[in-house]
């Protein structure tokens, strides 16, 4: 097992460096001169070339690699072509708003999803069976953004619920310890903030964990089907347990070790979803980063989002193998 | 001295479609305290069925029953599910036949021996998670499992067929049950492991003073076991009675018919093996008449009309024939 | 007792099937799925919809009309106008054209793509499966919607660009299963049979190993072309894809964003039509793969 471990974060390095590869290929390869996209077409050649030596764009590629990776692994990456401050640092300070973001999507994905499907395949073919079936078709083809705008319209502007834009209301923003406003508010006691914070994240949360509410209800349904009609479930019956607990104790824990994987799998979405949800919400965290930046022409943001967000990716993925092989022990790690 | 089990009339139904599968239709039996029946017939013939029938586990819809099974004098199936919970594991246990699959995979073994024993405890939690686990270790020496305390840490699939039923046989003996229902506990296992286990239910029975309920196919099997068995025929009992009487006077046709098929070792008969002609009639569609008219030898007008019942003959063998066979001072056919 | 139901059902249904041919039997498992039916009436009604575009739009999906604009639902405009006074219905009908194109061309790239490289990989193995895999994997480090918005980000807009950007990033999903597939049948006896009469590489992977494991792939790539949709408008939406004034789904939905609370229409029917026809694929994707490989299930 430790030994599993230990060969899996050892086999992150060769990964990580891909990853850092990749971004700055994309970055440089496939364009012509970063420097031009920056400034546009219609720039000056001093202002270009100017740019071009402030980035160091002059030096061959293989040195500007290997410039560009020892100062991100020192968490360097550079510095806004735009504002000019330090990308790492708006990086750090919005990382706890996407994090908050996705760890609240993926809470209500994982709660309503597994409900959702172990609901479904105990009572197959009910009505609550074909309805909630329907709802997962809908949550796997519904583009998130466009839920997320229809949220706004019905929960914001025609019912006037909740808020349809930011984190938290100006002037809450409880004391800076996690950088995650739930659980800062809560440590700091200031409940109005809480509650605050609570009623900006539920809208965003939702339309984010849609489609992996959909994908986790949809499995959690296919395995627990498949598990049910197993036979240790008879015995755990004929032991004189009560439905609740054959059906969650034995059944269910069986069928987790798809499921984990599947929400596992689906954080990596969720990232990518991010970069939408934040876009319509008015999220201010990575996604929303990247897109002005993107809006911008300023790469070096891009690049530097791109890069930690695949890292972060990498690492999640590499917690639900570790995860994966904790919950199902019969996988031998040799 | 009251039966422990009597089963009257009991029909288990599958509604599939339009479909009605009688798997179980008509079974009469019973059970007296400490003793064992076997129940013997071909696969398909609603032995299982019987058996998943009187611990209520088959899911209903599709599965309908009717008739009683009267245990200790009380109808399982009008009982709610918790009485029928409390039963399950505590007053009556079954073992399958199936050891490769029937424990869950996720668990020590040690953890779902005891988890019988603390569910049955409805006294409010008294067994502690350590008595209920040190009962599980005993279970486990019981059933004959060496190194039992290290043993109870492991996880199914690091165990062998024969040792995992020794583990279904010690989860359902832990809680002391007056009834087990053991369901071809043999068939999927090794030659070699298939007298072993049976000789271990065997003396377990007799040592927890369980009554057991045996379903086989196996004649040899039944003629070591049990003093009583019952031979079931496309869901229903045809004939009932003690082990050497049936073995020496068969009464129903199709009895005899099996006991014909047993290959002989002595050597004496050197004729072919005896078959029964025909067909196990479609359990959707069964005869009006007696379900065995159709393969019987010995069938007249009246068998195609009316279902026999099963009726008491010869002082205390009961049979469901209207012509039955080697009746004391009755003709030999 | 159930299980031996079961085994009689299908027994009749194979007994049945044994006098038909592979394709009139396909034809009736198809047709006895619903999703799949529903799939494909959907999709028929969205390539009607591409297809007679010109003949079912009331109005010139780029005539700009501004006193009329951001008009609500009416008999005159079904959908309503957008925020330049285009009718919104005759716009989401051009709009199938482009995202019926950018789903299929972009799902064709990243086929013919993944199926090379995948079985490359899984034929030869060795050194040539482990640079092409770990490439691969490189790329699945990323949400493909990330990468996709890398490319675009250095490609420039347009309707060719978000389907190479959205081609490649898909590349290694198919990859994957063609590689895993071809690993499963190439030990095959009758791979090694074809292999032993003379049968070359290129000739044993093309016609004897790929055939077998096109069911996968199949069902991938239909619900391939929902995930391009999406990715596609996602672009849209955030402004990098096909650039305005084409009548493209995801971008009506991005430039109407501004309007939404004076003008909710605008956003819904977009929306509406993206649902539709990425649930259509869906749909026909699951019934296919009921049809043609019910292992996958």
């Amino acid at each position: 097992m430790a030994k599993y471990i230990v060969r899996r974060i050892l086999l992150l390095f060769p990964v990580l460096f891909g990853v850092s590869l990749a971004t700055f290929m994309v970055m440089h390869l496939f364009t012509t001169d970063p420097a031009e996209i920056i400034l546009g077409q219609h720039a000056t050649t001093e202002r270009v070339a100017a740019l071009r030596e402030e980035l160091g764009l002059n030096k061959p590629i293989y040195v500007q690699y290997a410039d560009y990776l020892s100062d991100a692994v020192r968490g360097d990456f550079g510095k806004s072509v735009i504002t000019k401050t330090s990308i790492s640092d708006e990086l750090m300070k919005r990382f706890p708003a996407t994090l908050e973001l996705a760890l609240a999507a993926i809470f209500i994905a994982s709660v309503a999803g597994i409900t959702a499907g172990v609901i479904s395949a105990v009572k197959q073919n009910s009505i609550f069976d074909y309805g909630s079936m329907v709802a997962a078709l809908m949550g796997v083809s519904m583009p998130i953004f466009w839920l997320g705008l229809m949220m706004i319209i019905v929960f914001s502007v025609t019912l006037g619920w909740l808020p349809s834009s930011g984190r938290i209301s100006i002037g809450m923003t409880p004391e800076h310890l996690t950088g995650l406003y739930l659980l800062d508010s809560l440590i700091t006691g200031d409940m109005e903030a809480f509650s605050d914070a609570l009623k900006h994240l539920i809208l965003p949360a939702v339309a984010l964990g849609s489609y992996s509410t959909a994908i986790i209800a949809r499995m959690t349904r296919a395995t627990m089907l498949e598990t049910i009609r197993q036979d240790y479930i008879r015995t755990a019956r004929a032991k004189g347990l009560s439905e609740k607990v054959v059906i969650i104790k034995h059944a269910l824990r069986n069928a987790l070790i798809p499921i984990v994987t599947v929400i596992g799998l689906q954080m990596g979405s969720l990232l990518g979803g991010a970069v939408l949800t934040e876009t319509v919400f008015s999220w201010p965290g990575i996604g929303s980063y990247v897109v002005e930046g993107i809006m911008a022409s300023d790469y070096p943001r891009v690049q530097g989002a791109v890069l930690l967000i695949g890292t972060i990716f990498v690492l999640v993925n590499l917690v639900v193998d570790i995860l994966y092989s904790v919950l199902d022990p019969r996988i031998q790690h040799s | 001295m009251t039966a422990l089990l009597e089963i009257k009339n009991l029909q288990t139904h599958f509604h599939i479609g339009k479909r009605v599968i009688k798997a179980v239709d008509g079974v009469t039996l019973s059970v007296q305290p400490g003793e064992t029946l076997a129940i013997v017939g071909e696969s398909g013939c609603g032995k299982s069925v019987t058996a998943m029938s009187i611990m209520r586990l088959l899911p209903s819809p599709p599965a309908k029953h009717s008739g009683q099974v009267l245990f200790e004098g009380r109808d399982i199936l009008n009982m709610s599910m918790e009485d029928v919970q409390n039963i399950r594991g505590k007053e009556i246990s079954m073992i399958f036949q199936e050891p490769m699959t029937s424990l869950n995979p996720a668990y020590k073994i040690g953890d779902q021996i005891a988890e019988t024993v603390r569910v049955h405890d409805r006294d409010g939690g008294k067994v502690s998670k350590k008595a209920a686990w040190d009962r599980a270790v005993e279970m486990l020496e019981k059933v004959g499992i060496p190194g039992a305390a290290q043993r109870a840490r492991q996880y199914p699939h690091q165990m062998s067929g024969g040792m995992r039923q020794r583990v279904m046989i010690a989860m359902a003996l832990a809680c002391n049950p007056k009834l087990l229902l053991a369901d071809e506990p043999t068939t999927a296992l090794d030659v070699t492991i298939q007298a072993q286990i049976l000789d271990l239910i065997r003396e377990l029975a007799q040592e927890f003073n369980t009554a057991l309920v045996l379903i086989t196919h196996d004649l040899g099997v039944v003629a070591e076991m049990a003093q009583k068995m019952a031979v079931m025929y496309a869901g229903r009992v045809v004939e009932q009675g003690a082990v050497t009487d049936v073995f020496a006077r068969p009464h129903h046709p199709y009895t005899a018919g099996l006991l014909d098929s047993i290959p002989r070792l002595d050597g004496m008969k050197k004729q072919r093996l005896h078959t029964i002609e025909g067909m196990v009639p479609d359990l959707a569609h069964l005869p009006q008449g007696c379900t065995f008219a159709d393969r019987c030898e010995y069938r007249q007008a009246l068998c195609g009309q009316k279902k026999p019942e099963l009726g008491t003959v010869d002082g205390g063998r009961q049979v469901a024939c209207y012509y039955p066979l080697n009746l004391t001072g009755g003709d030999q056919p | 007792m159930e299980i031996q139901l079961k085994d009689s059902n299908t027994s009749d249904a194979a007994s049945l099937a044994v006098h038909k041919s592979p394709a009139v039997e396909f034809l009736e498992r198809f047709f006895r799925s619903n999703s799949a039916i529903i799939g494909l009436v959907l999709l028929l009604i969205l390539v009607a919809a591409a297809l007679f575009a010109p003949v079912f739009a009331p109005y010139d999906p780029y005539e700009s009309n501004m006193p009329n604009a951001l008009t609500a639902p009416s008999s005159a405009h079904l959908m309503g106008t957008d925020e330049l006074g285009r009718d919104i219905f005759s716009r989401i009908l051009y709009g199938a054209r482009i995202s019926l194109v950018v789903g299929v061309q972009a799902v064709s790239l990243a086929l013919i793509c993944g199926v090379v490289l995948g079985a490359v990989a899984g034929y030869y193995g060795g050194k040539v499966d482990t640079v092409i895999m770990g490439f691969m994997d490189v790329m699945l480090s990323f949400p493909s919607i990330l990468l996709a918005i890398a490319f675009m980000t250095v490609l420039g807009r347009g309707i060719d660009k978000a389907v190479i950007a959205i081609g490649i990033v898909s590349i290694p999903q198919y990859a994957r299963i063609v590689r895993s597939s071809v690993l499963s049948v190439k030990e095959n006896v009758y791979v090694t049979a074809a292999r032993a009469i003379g049968n070359g590489d290129g000739r044993l992977i093309f016609v004897h190993i790929l055939p077998n494991v096109l069911a996968p792939i199949i069902v991938r790539a239909t619900i391939g072309i929902s995930d391009a949709i999406l990715e596609a408008a996602a672009l849209g939406f955030l402004g990098l894809g096909v650039a305005p004034p084409t009548a493209e789904w995801g971008t009506m939905l991005g430039s109407g964003r501004q309007t939404i609370f004076n003008a909710p229409h605008i956003v819904t029917f977009p929306g509406l039509a993206i649902t539709m026809t990425v649930m259509a694929f869906n749909l026909l994707g699951d019934g296919l793969r009921d049809v043609l490989d019910p292992r996958l299930k």
